[in-house]
């Protein structure tokens, strides 16, 4: 009885729009001249000014979503919409390839999908109410089984909002790489979050007594960087590390002499 | 950063609440701050929140807290 009713309310809770934030805007079309106001980053002093943007169109959406769609691990598991990603991932049809013979899969899901996010995400700036929800999930590590600390909580939430956020993720991700600035190619590489802490990691009198400490920070071959190597060189060195525990010859400004 | 896709974000992270279900029973947390767990944009929104750090730092020695006006010498 507890059950059912607690069953009922939560459903009843999850159902219909969650509750609007209160300053978002409706999407019109163009940029707004608000987007001034929002500088993302302090700008270089030589910085080009940044490209127009544009939310993708109902093709480029098509196909974000359908490689998302076939990026989806289906042994994840759904969050309270209970939408499991079989269930998006395997919705397929065989038709003929436009190009060349034989068949494709094409998958069915896509543009009711699309039809939704896209709603969500260019005009409404909002989203379901379940998609708000994440499941928490106690793992046991080791230990003692009563003792709560020894559980390392999951939170998993719904498939279709992993996937709207993927799309998200994209879009935002390519509106960055078109901002040119240099300091952002350091900060987000597709390899780790946690790249740009590599830095001051290897910052550490092991490395900086040495006799080339100035490039031993950027020249190791661990850092597998992905960008060029001169604009990694410019931008760390306008970096402002905190010096008090350093040597006094790292104050020094350095040699820009690349050591690979 | 474009205004709508920054009130897209704004939204998403809008009244969103962690539930643990045990049976019958379940308990809910409104969280305040930090990037949500498990979802696909939580490590570029780290990244870029990252990219201002050092202009928070300047001139500042030693560790900064997430407090104003507070700092680990």
């Amino acid at each position: 009885m507890l059950h059912e009713a607690n069953a009922s309310q939560r459903e009843s809770g999850l159902r219909g729009h969650a509750p609007r934030f209160p300053q978002a805007c409706q999407w019109t079309g163009t940029v707004s001249g608000k987007d001034e106001l929002l500088p993302l980053g302090r700008r270089h002093a030589n910085a080009q000014p940044p490209p127009s943007f544009h939310m993708p169109d109902n093709n480029e959406l098509l196909s974000l979503v359908s490689s998302h769609i076939s990026n989806m691990n289906i042994a994840s598991s759904p969050g309270f919409d209970t939408i499991t990603p079989t269930f998006i991932k395997c919705a397929t049809k065989r038709v003929p390839r436009h190009n060349g013979r034989g068949q494709e899969n094409v998958n069915v899901m896509a543009p009711h999908i699309i039809a939704a996010l896209f709603n969500m995400l260019m005009t409404q700036a909002r989203v379901h109410r379940s998609w708000k929800e994440a499941k928490l999930t106690p793992i046991f590590k080791k230990g003692s089984l009563t003792n709560p600390g020894n559980y390392r909580m999951i939170a998993v939430i719904g498939m279709l909002y992993r996937l709207y956020a993927n799309v998200l993720r994209f879009i935002i991700q390519e509106w960055c790489v078109a901002q040119q600035d240099p300091r952002f190619p350091v900060w987000f590489l597709p390899r780790s979050t946690l790249q740009p802490l590599f830095i001051l990691r290897h910052f550490n009198p092991k490395y900086y007594k040495q006799a080339h400490h100035d490039c031993m920070l950027l020249a190791s071959t661990s850092s597998r960087h992905t960008i060029p190597y001169p604009e990694t060189l410019t931008v760390t060195v306008g970096t402002i590390m905190p010096l008090s525990h350093a040597s006094p010859s790292i104050l020094r400004p350095p040699r820009l002499v690349l050591h690979r | 950063m474009p205004h709508h896709l920054f009130s897209v974000l704004q939204d998403l992270y809008y009244t969103d609440e962690y539930t643990l279900l045990d049976g019958d029973k379940q308990a809910s947390v409104q969280p305040e701050f930090g990037v949500k767990q498990g979802c696909p944009l939580s490590p570029l929104l780290f990244s870029i929140y990252l990219i201002d750090v050092d202009s928070l730092a300047q001139g500042v020695q030693g560790a900064l807290t997430g407090i104003p006006d507070s700092a680990v010498p």
